[in-house]
């Protein structure tokens, strides 16, 4: 049997009263994409968070990379790359400032940062903005970039949070190619996102979040199995216990109508 | 919300109306924007306390902000009751007002210029060019009028006692031909920038514009206890050909025609004050203004090509890295502090003013010396006779200011970068951080000053110039510990600006405190004491900074 990159215990979260995890348990192999998702609110960022050290867990038990996560590691993090769900950043320096600075927090020299950089911006159609601020870029440039900032440094295991947003749909195709091929390295790729279709045909693996625990863990097949539903989308709702989308829907429709008598 | 100045308008309706244009829709238009506008901060208000809060509440920031342009006119209002021949003191007037005028619309009403967010929600909705664009150009006039009334409400005043009321009201109509000329060369000059570079460079403009204000507002406060010194100028107009170039002058030739003063100049002069602007409204409305709606959606673009600067500073930046850091991780946030520092916008509004007051300071206070000696050789014997170079203290008292603005950033929801790097402690970042600071914002008031007094008092107080600087880290380091330590880069600027102040005031009464215990330490006659200070200070330094910033993530501020 293969040792877990990363296993998750009785992982408890709360912010003042609200439970957001109310004890996670889950355990993620190398070589596995893992497509983490739930309904707005239910938790995924905070778990990717704790899992960074960015929040303190309440209670619970994580290991990640073989090695029992205590509040103040650090070490780990230069195996790790991490794509947040708000793309911000510093955007009046340039993807060159940003990156040095990133990169050689990674203990990369500068000569490398720059031909890795340069030479993954050529390759993502953005070679010449490498010295422009990035306040300029596109919404779809600033993705890229942060996809850049987070596997610069080749990391074991990669956090992605909606990785998606504003890519083009040619940028998406190459994306998931790079997904798959990390994978195939032997990469670990924990991925969320809202977006069904993309979680359904990359995730070897799909955890549903909802309420605060996973209430479904295995392979798009063996959920499949489980459920009498057809689609991921299908399954998310059922088991998340949403159904009322028709009707919502047609009162939505019902109140556009209305005219001023 | 409802606006005087829409009920004002309500009884123009029928002019609009007649025009074509949806008054209704107008009306809601401009209600929004002046909406809009009152939870802007005007420049002239910035450094009042401002909490997140006050955005809510709905007085109208920009209207209670014109009690301050009212304030500003008392500069030319002195000036309009000094007893110097007129057509000089409206020259004067003019040249203030014009140049006040000018920077408020640059400074605080550039987002009413340059608004293209409103192309983005009106032109999507069933509303005509035509009612788009008198919206606008009614917002523009509606504010225009408010402030350059304000802004020359003392000399009105002034004018009215002095030379009667009739040249108060000639001075209102001048006026008008003045807004006409400041909207045109204000148009002239977006359009060209636009047109040359992009938006990012107009962008800084209008920054540096918001700087030189707030600079030369305070400066010009200090004039107007200085002003009576220059009644004896010799404010005796004797025009020369290139007179005919200053428009201060043309608003201010009929003045001289209505006090007698008739001669050809003059009357060129008033002429031209009459024709030019007009000329100025037509060439503004036929071709400045296509131009500029033309060039309007360059505003958001900036160029890709990097400048032969941008990779000289990169360079330098690396080599000072090298030079002042030890650790790999320190140069890193040395060279990004220094980037961020470098590339916020509101932090050098913030910054530059004082930067350039400390800069200035040591001649404000020279001038005391000139007033109270009679010639210039002795005021400077006096000068080397006092202890003036403790002056130091003030280029160097902005380093506990800049200090606290660092954890400012008005992209600090980036901070979220920090935590998902490998990071051990924060000491590399917070120390490779202060230390770009340091640089970037605080060595050049102190070099020049240092320069300067030594240049006056020769070698000697060096030892006295290096102690100030070693007592001003020493305070940044006191300050630090006492008011704990924030990530850089990690708050907005407005809910912190409370804490702003207070570092401040602390830097403010502690800087004047050690200027005190220098000043013991110049009376001694030998310099053991000083070589001592001195000494002590340089070994104590380094071991302190690295005690005061080895810290944990968890003992950081939250």
């Amino acid at each position: 049997m293969q040792q877990p990159i990363l296993a998750v215990k009785g992982l408890k979260k709360s912010f003042d009263t609200n439970d957001v995890l109310k004890g996670i348990n889950f355990e993620v192999y190398p070589g596995q994409i893992i497509g983490y998702i739930g309904p707005n609110g239910a938790g995924k960022s905070t778990t990717v968070k704790i899992f960074l050290g960015m929040i303190e867990k309440d209670e619970g038990d994580i290991e990640i990379l073989g090695k029992s996560l205590e509040s103040g590691d650090w070490d780990y993090k230069n195996r790790i790359g991490y794509v947040p769900e708000q793309s911000e950043v510093y955007e009046n320096l340039t993807a060159h400032e940003y990156l040095s600075f990133v990169g050689e927090l990674y203990g990369m020299t500068s000569e490398l940062i720059d031909e890795k950089a340069q030479g993954l911006m050529t390759l993502f159609g953005i070679e010449d903005s490498y010295h422009a601020r990035i306040s300029s870029y596109s919404k779809g440039m600033r993705q890229k970039l942060l996809i850049i900032a987070s596997m610069i440094h080749d990391p074991d295991i990669l956090f992605l949070d909606e990785p998606l947003s504003g890519l083009d749909a040619n940028s998406v195709m190459i994306f998931k190619e790079i997904l798959a091929r990390l994978k195939a390295r032997g990469k670990t790729i924990f991925y969320s996102s809202h977006i069904m279709e993309v979680v359904e045909n990359i995730s070897d693996r799909i955890l549903i979040l909802s309420g605060g625990e996973i209430v479904a863990d295995g392979s798009f097949d063996e959920l499949k199995a489980q459920s009498t539903e057809g689609s991921l989308q299908e399954i998310f709702n059922a088991l998340t216990g949403f159904h009322e989308h028709a009707g919502i829907a047609a009162k939505f429709v019902e109140i556009l109508e209305r005219r001023s008598s | 919300m409802s606006f005087r100045s829409l009920r004002i308008l309500d009884r123009f309706k029928f002019l609009f109306t007649k025009f074509d244009v949806d008054y209704s829709a107008m009306r809601k238009i401009l209600e929004l924007k002046l909406t809009m506008d009152s939870r802007r901060i005007p420049t002239v208000l910035k450094d009042k306390k401002t909490s997140s809060l006050d955005y809510i509440d709905d007085g109208n920031k920009m209207l209670k902000s014109l009690w301050m342009y009212a304030m500003l006119s008392l500069m030319p209002g002195v000036l309009s009751i000094m007893p110097i021949p007129i057509f000089g003191k409206v020259s004067f007037i003019m040249g203030i007002s014009m140049f006040l005028v000018m920077s408020t619309m640059i400074s605080d009403f550039s987002s009413v210029l340059l608004d293209i967010r409103d192309k983005n929600i009106l032109m999507t909705l069933p509303v005509s060019a035509k009612t788009l664009s008198a919206a606008k150009t009614v917002h523009i006039i509606i504010y225009l009028t408010m402030i350059t009334f304000c802004l020359n409400i003392a000399p009105l005043i002034g004018l009215a006692f002095n030379e009667g009321i009739l040249a108060s009201l000639l001075l209102l109509f001048m006026l008008c031909f003045m807004v006409m000329t400041v909207i045109f060369f204000t148009s002239l000059l977006y359009v060209f920038i636009l047109k040359n570079f992009d938006g990012e460079k107009l962008k800084d403009l209008i920054s540096s514009i918001q700087i030189v204000l707030t600079i030369s507002i305070t400066l010009g406060y200090q004039m107007i206890a200085h002003m009576y010194d220059f009644t004896d100028l010799n404010l005796h107009f004797t025009p020369k050909w290139w007179t005919l170039l200053l428009p201060p002058a043309w608003f201010a030739a009929p003045f001289a025609l209505i006090s007698g003063e008739r001669s050809m100049v003059y009357m060129t002069l008033t002429i031209l004050g009459v024709v030019m602007p007009i000329l100025f409204i037509y060439l503004h409305t036929q071709v400045i203004s296509p131009m500029f709606e033309q060039n309007l959606s360059k505003l958001n673009s900036s160029g890709t090509g990097a400048s032969k600067a941008y990779f000289r500073r990169l360079k330098t930046r690396g080599h000072l890295a090298k030079l002042l850091c030890k650790s790999s991780d320190e140069q890193a946030t040395f060279k990004f502090g220094y980037s961020v520092l470098s590339s916020e916008r509101e932090l050098k509004q913030k910054v530059y003013p004082s930067m350039a007051l400390s800069i200035l300071f040591p001649f404000i206070l020279g001038m005391t010396f000139l007033e109270d000696y009679e010639s210039t050789s002795e005021a400077l014997a006096a000068f080397r006779n006092s202890k003036s170079y403790l002056w130091v203290y003030f280029s160097v008292m902005i380093l506990p200011t800049i200090i606290m603005f660092i954890k400012n950033s008005q992209h600090y929801k980036g901070a979220w970068i920090y935590r998902s790097l490998p990071i051990e402690n924060p000491k590399a970042l917070l120390s490779g951080t202060f230390k770009s600071a340091i640089i970037r914002f605080g060595m050049l008031p102190y070099i020049f000053t240092a320069t300067l007094m030594l240049l006056m008092y020769g070698p000697f107080v060096l030892p006295h110039l290096i102690i100030a600087f070693l007592n001003t880290i020493y305070l940044v380091l006191f300050i630090l510990r006492t008011e704990g330590i924030i990530l850089p880069f990690s708050r907005s600027f407005q809910v912190s600006q409370d804490g702003h102040m207070k570092g401040t005031m602390l830097g403010m009464f502690f800087a004047g405190l050690l200027a005190g215990l220098h000043y013991l330490l110049t009376l001694s006659s030998s310099t053991v004491p000083l070589i001592a200070v001195l000494l002590i200070q340089s070994i104590g330094l380094i071991p302190l900074w690295k005690n005061t910033l080895q810290i944990n993530w968890s003992d950081l501020k939250s």
